[in-house]
């Protein structure tokens, strides 16, 4: 039996204290993860969950697959590449260069969850910190996000629970919690009672900010938005995770926030962290922004252009991609029913560890190693800070890196 | 009569928000069936005002229904709830009455999709 640490890649929490036993090249024993992270680790153990190489529902050998995915790229007119939110950021960098190789479109997820707050932040708009100096901060917000579902571990590896001074008893804490939800989740029910949450009605966060706004200006606001405002006065580190709910609310539309989060910045320090989902979606999008100035939607057919028609859900509305290739998401089962309808008529090249919705449609299926357990790499956390991934499972199952790299080389050639 | 004591109703409109379920999100890794993802998926917490104007009890099975399309799954009383909305975990389910409208919102409408509820017999 061999002990090993890793770093679990389920989320963008990138939680890198996870202990495991592994026994003839299998993982026996997990501890430290939560149970999204220990399901995901257990599933990359079975046969059955794991993808394999499909041409058209037939298993065929990787070369068959790799050489049939670069033969349609080539012929495509309107390639498009989407996802790496679960790649590592070798993976990317590489889809990033197959995509200016073949003139194509790339995208990801972020495209329709949280990709505009990043872009703010890349771009220095909206002031952040590393999760680590997180640890300090007397004010934690958790807007439009339950990490008790989310993100388990967030609330006692990076945030509440670990500020330096926090005490169980909790009676006279030196650290606060605050929610802004639509209703009373498990995140609200451990904030302190006189600060408790914010009951904010779906669409009503814009109202809110703006009233943030107005009462900071010296105008009459909503009461809820004053109490909230005498809560951050009376901090001195404010850290609000900014989840998905927040930017559906504000449908991608930061500005006001961005000026209430810049305003706050007078009274106190404040930093907003967004609490991201897939576990590198910040690897690609600070690539893509080092590159094209975009943290997604770009197209590469003449230098680098950027716009929403360049969205997946844009292409795919228009039905304009001929090609689809994606990596590492399952759009079948995450998007509306009335628009991946149309991805019917579309040749779909997926690369995923597992058998998803978006396989069982797909033309070609090439099957990848799991991130940080199959296979190492490195991705970018939540916070933007990098993190090395271990191989800690020996397998002859490539990694995405290795199989877009192959295309490149085809493509190029 | 329904179980309540009122009369039965016709279809009460509703906002349904959908949200990340953690135990959703581990059943379908979890498990090489679809059975557990399933039933998991097929639930919607509504408020006591929405089920007694529904004349339904707790548990019961609802179909919700908009123009994108129609599913079936069971009723959840939850006193968190506010009346007029409905709370789903967001699932393959939930994709079936979902939209994306750039003329509305940049986003699919996942927090905010207005559908119709009626008892199913």
């Amino acid at each position: 039996m061999i002990q090993e640490k890793l770093v679990c890649t389920t989320c963008a929490c990138l939680c890198d204290d996870i202990e495991v036993e592994i026994e003839e090249n299998r993982i026996s024993k997990i501890r430290n993860a939560c149970r999204k992270g220990s399901s995901l680790i257990y599933a990359s153990q079975s046969d059955k969950r794991h993808a394999s190489y499909l041409i058209y529902g037939q298993k065929v050998s990787q070369d068959e697959a790799v050489e049939k995915t670069s033969r349609l790229l080539n012929q495509a007119e309107s390639p498009l590449l989407f996802g790496f939110d679960n790649s590592t950021l070798e993976a990317q960098s590489t889809a990033i260069e197959l995509a200016e190789a073949l003139g194509a479109t790339i995208d990801d997820t972020s495209s329709f969850r949280q990709g505009e707050l990043v872009q703010t932040i890349l771009s220095n708009l909206n002031p952040t910190c590393s999760l680590d100096e997180a640890k300090d901060a007397d004010l934690v917000i958790y807007w439009g996000s339950n990490p008790y579902h989310s993100h388990p571990r967030h609330l006692s590896h990076f945030s509440y629970y670990t500020h330096p001074k926090y005490e169980e008893a909790g009676w006279f804490p030196e650290s606060r919690l605050i929610s802004i939800e639509v209703r009373d989740t498990e995140t609200t029910e451990i904030c302190d009672k006189s600060f408790r949450f914010f009951r904010i009605l779906p669409g009503e966060d814009p109202d809110f900010i703006a009233s943030v706004l107005a009462i900071i200006e010296g105008k009459k606001g909503r009461e809820d938005a004053g109490e909230f405002l005498k809560s951050i006065k009376s901090s001195s580190f404010c850290v609000i995770y900014a989840g998905p709910g927040l930017d559906y609310s504000l449908d991608g539309e930061y500005q006001t926030f961005n000026r209430m989060v810049n305003r706050l910045g007078e009274c106190t320090r404040i930093a907003v962290i967004p609490m991201i989902d897939p576990y590198n979606m910040r690897g690609f999008n600070q690539l893509l922004f080092d590159k094209t100035g975009f943290v997604n939607r770009v197209n590469f057919a003449n230098g680098a252009s950027h716009g929403l028609e360049f969205s997946f859900l844009e292409q795919v509305r228009n039905n304009v991609p001929d090609c689809i290739l994606i990596a590492g998401s399952d759009p079948l089962s995450s998007l509306p029913d009335s628009l991946v309808k149309n991805l019917g008529d579309i040749t779909i090249i997926t690369l995923d560890p597992f058998l998803t919705a978006t396989t069982r449609i797909s033309d070609v299926v090439l099957g990848i190693a799991v991130s940080g357990l199959e296979t190492g790499g490195n991705a970018i956390r939540m916070d933007g800070t990098e993190i090395s991934l271990n191989r800690v499972i020996s397998t002859s199952i490539p990694g995405d890196e290795e199989i877009i790299r192959r295309l490149l080389d085809m493509v190029k050639r | 009569m329904n179980p309540l004591g009122g009369e039965k109703s016709s279809p009460i409109p509703i906002v349904i928000i959908t949200y990340k379920d953690l135990f959703l999100w581990a059943a379908r890794y979890k498990s090489v069936s679809d059975v557990d993802y399933e039933r998991r998926a097929a639930q919607i917490s509504l408020s006591a005002d929405d089920l007694k104007s529904l004349g339904i009890d707790d548990s019961a099975q609802v179909r919700l229904a908009n123009e994108f399309g129609s599913i079936v799954v069971q009723a959840k009383l939850d006193p968190r709830c506010p009346k007029g909305f409905g709370f789903m975990p967001r699932s393959r389910l939930t994709n079936r009455l979902t939209n994306y409208d750039p003329t509305r919102a940049k986003n699919p409408n996942f927090k905010r999709i207005e559908v119709t509820v009626e008892p199913v017999s």
